[in-house]
């Protein structure tokens, strides 16, 4: 009976929760399309002008920016690394968490540079667009894509230079930066335990982005819905989830018959 | 953690270096604090590894204590 009864609760909690979805879809729904009947958008529309109307200069900004920010993190990453080699105890293990801080602070900062630059570059980045410009306007047009492709080459050598860093505090550590092969090197060089914190931080981020991708989803569908934005970032955000969910139950799979074999 | 472990007091015996030991075992410096301190759990192989290092049996670093389990 307790099990029947276990069974029902279950059901009925979802059941809960999917009309808490609905609801809450619902309310979101309605929101987006008073913020279009009340003509809120056009908020968008002119803060998408202004940021293509000065693309080089905020990307010029940005990427000074982060370069400066990168440079910093890569010269205490240096330092620390020196230090580290001779480092015991509870002082090795202090330095190893700031290496460890530092390197992720870089990491994240340049992958936020790339994302943002993106869509700064995507304000302008439209045929319809660069029919109409000027000559003026067409040359900082070009000068926004030439600092874009400045920015992007410089997060690549970066990142290079961020490995390399690493593995002259880490010699046991391999893999060519420039390699296809480098997460996999990578991987097999760390031991046990640090190969236990990769798999934690891996399955941490599948379960967030499980929950993400099915919210933007929503959203671009919404978006779709009442802007006509194009299905075009419907599909992509249902390949992601959908290459996603295979990666990890096919990965799932193969481990399993490894493991009887 | 239910694990307890004496690597430390194993570790000065021999008169080495946290470096030094994981070096031997095959792990980094900072697999053999993470063990000392009892935040991390090795695999029987690691285990048996630092077993042989330490020239002693793996019940001697290791214990199992079940009050600690919550």
């Amino acid at each position: 009976m307790s099990k029947e009864a276990k069974k029902m609760n279950t059901y009925i909690k979802y059941t809960a929760f999917l009309a808490a979805v609905l609801l809450v879809s619902g309310a979101l729904g309605a929101a987006a399309a008073y913020f279009k009947v009340e003509n809120w958008d056009s908020v968008f529309v002119v803060l998408a002008g202004l940021i293509r109307r000065n693309m080089a200069l905020i990307l010029l900004v940005l990427s000074a920016i982060c370069i400066t920010y990168q440079e910093v993190i890569l010269h205490r990453m240096k330092k620390i690394g020196a230090e580290i080699p001779g480092a015991e105890d509870a002082e090795g293990d202090r330095l190893e968490f700031e290496m460890e801080q530092m390197g992720s602070a870089g990491t994240i900062s340049s992958n936020l540079f790339s994302v943002l630059s993106i869509l700064v570059l995507c304000t302008g980045y439209s045929m319809e667009y660069i029919i109409d410009l000027g000559k003026k306007e067409n040359v900082w047009l070009l000068a926004a894509f030439v600092i874009f492709l400045i920015g992007t080459v410089y997060q690549g050598y970066w990142q290079m230079r961020y490995v390399k860093t690493i593995q002259r505090a880490y010699p046991e550590k391999k893999g060519d930066p420039t390699s296809r092969r480098f997460q996999e090197e990578w991987l097999k060089s760390c031991d046990e335990a640090e190969r236990d914190v990769i798999y934690q931080g891996a399955y941490k981020a599948y379960r967030g982005i499980s929950k993400l991708l099915p919210a933007l989803a929503f959203v671009a569908m919404i978006a779709h819905l009442l802007w006509d934005t194009g299905i075009m970032a419907v599909v992509m955000v249902c390949i992601i989830w959908i290459v996603m969910v295979i990666i990890y139950s096919r990965s799932c799979v193969i481990k399993k018959s490894q493991q009887i074999k | 953690m239910p694990l307890e472990n004496r690597l430390k007091e194993h570790r000065a015996r021999l008169g080495i270096n946290q470096a030094d030991m994981g070096k031997m075992a095959g792990v980094s410096r900072q697999t053999i604090s993470l063990i000392e301190r009892g935040d991390y759990s090795p695999s029987v192989t690691l285990a048996l590894k630092l077993a042989r290092i330490c020239q002693v049996t793996v019940e001697d670093i290791f214990s199992y204590n079940e009050e600690d389990e919550t």
